[in-house]
């Protein structure tokens, strides 16, 4: 018996021996590396339009905490198919990536979204044309459809960016790469004068904007503030404070602010309607 | 002397057509007064000269002379011919044509006879089987008139004078050397033959609907083929010529394109970068479809085959869009083509053009039959080349769009997707019929607004990158540098220029067409700016007049129309297609237009225009001026009335007292709110309004506070006063210390009163068509106190005021 018990465990040894070969011989050899990689992502292929802007631009020279705003549209041209990008667990701004030029690596700028991402469609019905927002998960691209999303480094986050010029791409990627054209970022060191009394300017603008779309009110309140001392005459410079006091509750103050960016308010074709609604806002929120 | 042998040059000749046929398959193409069939025709030329004059002396023995007079003797004969041998298809030879011209002068004698004789004729010799055939009749006819006087009597052995010229002996074509000559020298007579094959080099050109010469529109590096036959087929060297006088030269490949790298990258023509530039012919010969050795010479602009064949083709490139030209075809036949130079070479021949059957000096590439510069395959592109009249929309009546049919025809480049990679653009030939705007903008979603306000007003929108129009950056740059408080933007005329390569070049004509107008035609620049830029003032957006706030007109007033980023998509929309809709001329409800200045109607009442609307002074008058940089109010009050009640939310207070409601805006009849409500040029911001027979009237300037228990001395005494003096509450804030607000606040306002209602908020307002009537729609048609503010001010609607025309001159007198 003893025997025959061995000899039976023999054969499932060499029953399991011969599975295990068999299925090495045929799943075939792989490359050690392929182990670690994950399944490529499946997009359909691409063929949209990636455009990214930096401060509204394509090229900007900014000083070191500047906040530094990236606009990233997807979109594709007007003869192009349509396609969607993104699904509820995997949306599609969740695939845009901002990437340095050259090395093709992350931008590592602590970038964050600013505001929410948005899916606008254009569209005419009975005679009224019509543009829609909505924060969809799926991005249907096409021509009537431009899909918009802002990243940004804030002010301390590029405090410490060493000068230099920076190239970056936006790119979708996928089974095929989506990219954008770069755009180029120069970085001024605190001693190059060139400019420098105007990137200051530009440092204080685009601080003020980038806080007061980030709900940090304070801040904006502080650096909007020194921008209208220092450009008492700027309608834009008293609105911006005026949004930091809206924001931090202060109607009655922000009221102030609004009618003394009326009083600098150019005389245009077109009235001060952003600022009249704004008073009224105000006005509004005092009484209630 | 060498024996000439006359032999029919039939064998070689017809061995050298036969090869050729046989090789090159070629067509039927024939002149029309070529000889039919397989006959092929030869023209032997030739010319006998014999000049002599001889001066002797008899003598005898001893070498004494035994004649007092010398004898003379001279002779000048001169022949010409001009024979055509045929030979036809079965071999036989034959002499349809034979010419001969002939002169003769001839003397001699001494002191005992004189003897002339002279002679001249032409003969048409007629046809016969045989080169040396004459007739009886005409062997006569050659002879010389001879006359001999014997002077004393004597006996001497003289030479006869020649009494008749002597006739051609056409040579073997064995004899001829390689220019297709015979020459021959005997004494004193020199005799020189050359044979020509009266053979035509012909280039035809298809010019049927659908053949490739037809249908041909030049686009860089697309060319036309053109072919020359020798008829009948002969060995022959071709040279195709550019006519450069004939063929334009214009600046850049399109409206908007310069020569770039770009430029030989999208035509796939890198092999011509470094050797093309703008100062080369709009068409070329690329030197990509002239390789190998059958071509000798391979220039740009001449090209000729290497070797004698029967015929040739050259594709002949095009390198603008606009390009137009003339190219000459010439032929040097083996022996000689149809004559010889001076020097007795060959020479290069004009081959027979024949366009549509029809003869024509060279070619028109492409073909342009009507010679108005454009391809006639376009059927848009019709007469004449300099005129610009576009007709739809018909705006103000202002026709063209600042473009002529010859720059539309040329086309322009445009956005076809990321504007970095110029690979993307598109190329477009605008519409001689539409007017179109040009537009650039900054980013997708105001790209996007802008074609709508293109929908709006049913005039195509073209995109642009900024490449495709001048000085954008420069624009750019202006704006971000805008000074404080001002609301314009002087930007140099030269910026924003669409149709910038014939503009810059100034090149108005071309074969004494006009190809360009005066004055450039410029592009809107549509930018998204931070609410920090001073230009906006407060506006969701504005179109940036280049000088004057109060002109409004085509294109070239507008420095940029700035959009304020990160909006609501709606408001972006509506207010791109506003500010554009001013772009384009069209002003507010309220106002009309008069050449280019605006006229103020009756406008809301705002704080900015209160001390203006209370004084009776009109927007933009001398008057107006007087006012301009003084303090506005901080808000209107609109005085207690049915629709302000101390209960409403704006309510503020004189002393104690409620004194009536603070607002920012009061809606009158007629102005920027009125008409169409679906119009994008209306405005939509709204509070307190005059309802039909109502009328807002101004009261007093003071000050007043939000809350009741602030008393506040010294009420103004008018608008005047509140312009020159009354402080505003929030003129004196320190900006980065503002101070904490206590529970009332003091507005230095203008009054108004008048039986004023309150429009309710969260109203949806359309946004449609630029409109069509003046007449009020929806909230403005209805009736009762409903009614909003009732028809536009003025009689004609927005589509009544659209212009684009930059070069349209208007009196705004």
């Amino acid at each position: 018996m003893t025997g025959s018990r061995a000899l039976r465990w023999v054969a499932v040894a060499a029953v399991a021996v011969a599975t295990v070969l068999a299925w090495i011989v045929w799943r075939g050899p792989r490359r050690p590396d392929a182990v670690a990689v994950a399944p490529a992502r499946k997009l359909p292929e691409l063929n949209g339009v990636l455009t990214l802007s930096v401060q509204l631009d394509r090229r900007v020279e900014v000083v070191a905490g500047t906040p530094i705003v990236f606009d990233v549209y997807l979109t594709t041209g007007k003869s192009a198919p349509s396609l969607s990008i993104g699904r509820t667990a995997e949306p599609w701004h969740s695939l845009v990536r901002l990437v340095d030029d050259s090395s093709g690596k992350p931008l590592g700028w602590a970038l964050a979204p600013l505001g929410s991402p948005r899916s606008i469609a254009f569209a005419a019905e009975q005679g009224e044309a019509k543009a829609m927002d909505s924060t969809g998960n799926v991005a249907v691209v096409d021509y009537d459809h431009v899909h918009h999303l802002v990243l940004a480094a804030s002010p301390e986050a590029t405090k410490d960016l060493v000068p230099g010029t920076y190239a970056v791409r936006a790119l979708i990627e996928g089974d095929s790469r989506l990219e954008s054209a770069p755009v180029t970022v120069v970085v001024r060191g605190a001693g190059e004068a060139a400019g420098g009394d105007r990137l200051e300017r530009e440092r204080m603008a685009q601080s003020a904007q980038f806080y007061l779309l980030a709900k940090r009110f304070e801040d904006a309140r502080r650096i909007s503030g020194e921008l209208a001392a220092r450009e008492p005459k700027n309608c834009g410079a008293w609105m911006l404070l005026g949004d930091a006091l809206d924001g931090l509750g202060k109607p009655r103050e922000a009221l102030a602010v609004y009618r003394r960016a009326l009083a600098v308010s150019p005389r245009t074709y077109e009235e001060p309607t952003l600022l009249y609604e704004r008073m009224a806002a105000m006005r509004q929120k005092l009484a209630s | 002397m060498r024996s000439v042998r006359r032999l029919s040059p039939l064998p070689r000749v017809v061995a050298v057509f036969c090869a050729i046929a046989c090789v090159s398959n070629l067509g039927s193409a024939r002149p029309a007064d070529a000889p039919s069939g397989d006959v092929h025709r030869f023209r032997w030329h030739g010319r006998i000269d014999d000049v002599d004059f001889w001066v002797g002396r008899a003598k005898s023995g001893g070498d004494v002379n035994r004649l007092p007079q010398p004898y003379t003797s001279s002779h000048v004969i001169k022949v010409e011919f001009e024979y055509v041998q045929q030979i036809a298809a079965d071999g036989s030879e034959s002499w349809p044509e034979r010419h001969l011209t002939w002169s003769l002068e001839g003397a001699q004698g001494d002191d005992t006879f004189t003897e002339g004789c002279h002679g001249a004729g032409s003969l048409d010799l007629g046809p016969a089987s045989s080169s040396g055939t004459l007739t009886d009749e005409q062997r006569n006819s050659l002879k010389a008139t001879c006359e001999h006087k014997k002077l004393a009597i004597s006996w001497r052995m003289y030479g006869r004078l020649e009494s008749m010229p002597p006739l051609p002996e056409i040579p073997a074509v064995s004899y001829l050397d390689k220019n297709c000559t015979y020459r021959k020298e005997e004494g004193t007579r020199r005799t020189i033959i050359w044979m020509t094959p009266d053979v035509d080099a012909v280039v035809e050109m298809d010019t049927k609907p659908g053949s490739e010469y037809a249908k041909f529109v030049p686009v860089p590096g697309k060319f036309v083929e053109l072919t020359v036959k020798t008829v009948p087929v002969f060995p022959a060297r071709f040279r195709f010529v550019i006519d450069r006088e004939h063929t334009s030269n214009f600046a850049g490949y399109a409206g908007n394109a310069s020569i770039d790298e770009g430029f030989f990258k999208r035509y796939g023509l890198e092999h011509l970068a470094g050797e093309y530039t703008d100062s080369s012919p709009d068409l070329i010969f690329d030197k990509q479809h002239f390789q190998g050795s059958a071509w000798s010479t391979v220039k740009q602009d001449v090209v000729e085959t290497a070797t004698e064949q029967g015929m040739a083709v050259a594709r002949v490139s095009a390198m603008d869009y606009g390009a137009i030209g003339k190219v000459g075809v010439y032929v040097q036949c083996k022996c000689g083509g149809q004559g010889s130079s001076a020097k007795g070479g060959a020479v290069w021949t004009p081959a027979k053009v024949l366009v549509g059957g029809k003869p024509h000096d060279a070619v028109s590439v492409p073909l342009d039959e009507d010679n108005n510069l454009m391809a006639d395959a376009l059927e848009d592109y019709k007469g004449d080349p300099g005129r610009d009249d576009d007709a739809d929309p018909e705006g103000d009546g202002t026709k063209g769009d600042g473009l002529t049919t010859f720059e539309e025809y040329r086309g322009f480049m445009t956005k076809g997707g990321d504007c970095f990679d110029p690979a993307n653009d598109l190329f477009v030939r605008t519409t001689p019929r539409f007017k179109e705007l040009f537009v650039y903008a900054s980013n997708e979603i105001l790209d996007r607004a802008s074609g709508w306000a293109g929908w709006a007003g049913d005039i195509p929108i073209i995109s642009l990158c900024d490449r495709h129009l001048t000085g954008v950056s420069t624009v750019k740059d202006a704006v971000n540098n805008a000074p404080e408080g001002r609301g314009t933007l002087s930007v140099d005329p030269d910026t924003r220029v669409v149709n910038f390569t014939l503009q810059r070049a100034r090149q108005r004509k071309f074969l004494d067409h006009v190809v360009s107008l005066p004055e450039p035609q410029h592009g809107v620049i549509v930018m998204a700016v931070g609410s920090s830029n001073p230009l906006l003032g407060g506006a969701p957006a504005l179109a940036v007049p280049v000088s004057d706030p109060s002109e409004l007109g085509p294109p070239k007033h507008t420095a940029a129309v700035l959009v304020l980023a990160r909006q609501e998509i709606a408001e972006s929309l509506r207010a791109t297609m506003h500010e554009l809709g001013h772009a384009m001329g069209i002003p507010h409800h309220s106002d009309r237009r008069t050449g280019w200045r605006v006229r103020p109607g009756v406008l809301n009442v705002v704080p900015a225009l209160s001390p203006l609307q209370a004084a009776g002074i009109e927007l933009f008058s001398e008057d107006a001026k007087v006012l301009e940089g003084q303090p506005t109010p901080d808000a209107l009050l609109v005085e207690p009335g049915p629709a302000c009640t101390q209960k409403n939310r704006a309510a503020a207070y004189r002393d104690g007292k409620f004194a009536g409601c603070l607002t920012s805006v009061i809606v009158r009849r007629g102005q920027q709110c009125s008409g169409d409500v679906a119009c994008p040029m209306r405005y939509k911001y709204t509070d307190f309004y005059e309802p039909p027979g109502a009328k807002a009237e101004y009261t007093w300037t003071g000050t007043v506070t939000d809350g009741p228990d602030v008393k506040v001395e010294g009420p103004g005494t008018g608008a005047a006063s509140a312009a020159s003096g009354s402080a505003s509450a929030g003129r004196g804030i320190d900006p980065r210390a503002v101070p904490e607000g206590g529970d009332q606040h003091v507005f230095s306002v203008d009054a108004w009163r008048g039986n004023l209602l309150q429009w309710p908020e969260g109203h949806h307002w359309p946004l449609g068509y630029f409109c069509r009537s003046p007449q009020g729609t929806d909230v403005n048609a209805a009736h009762g106190s409903r009614n909003l503010a009732g028809d536009a001010g003025r009689a004609e609607p927005c589509r009544g005021y659209l212009v684009v025309n930059d070069n349209a001159d208007k009196d705004s007198k």
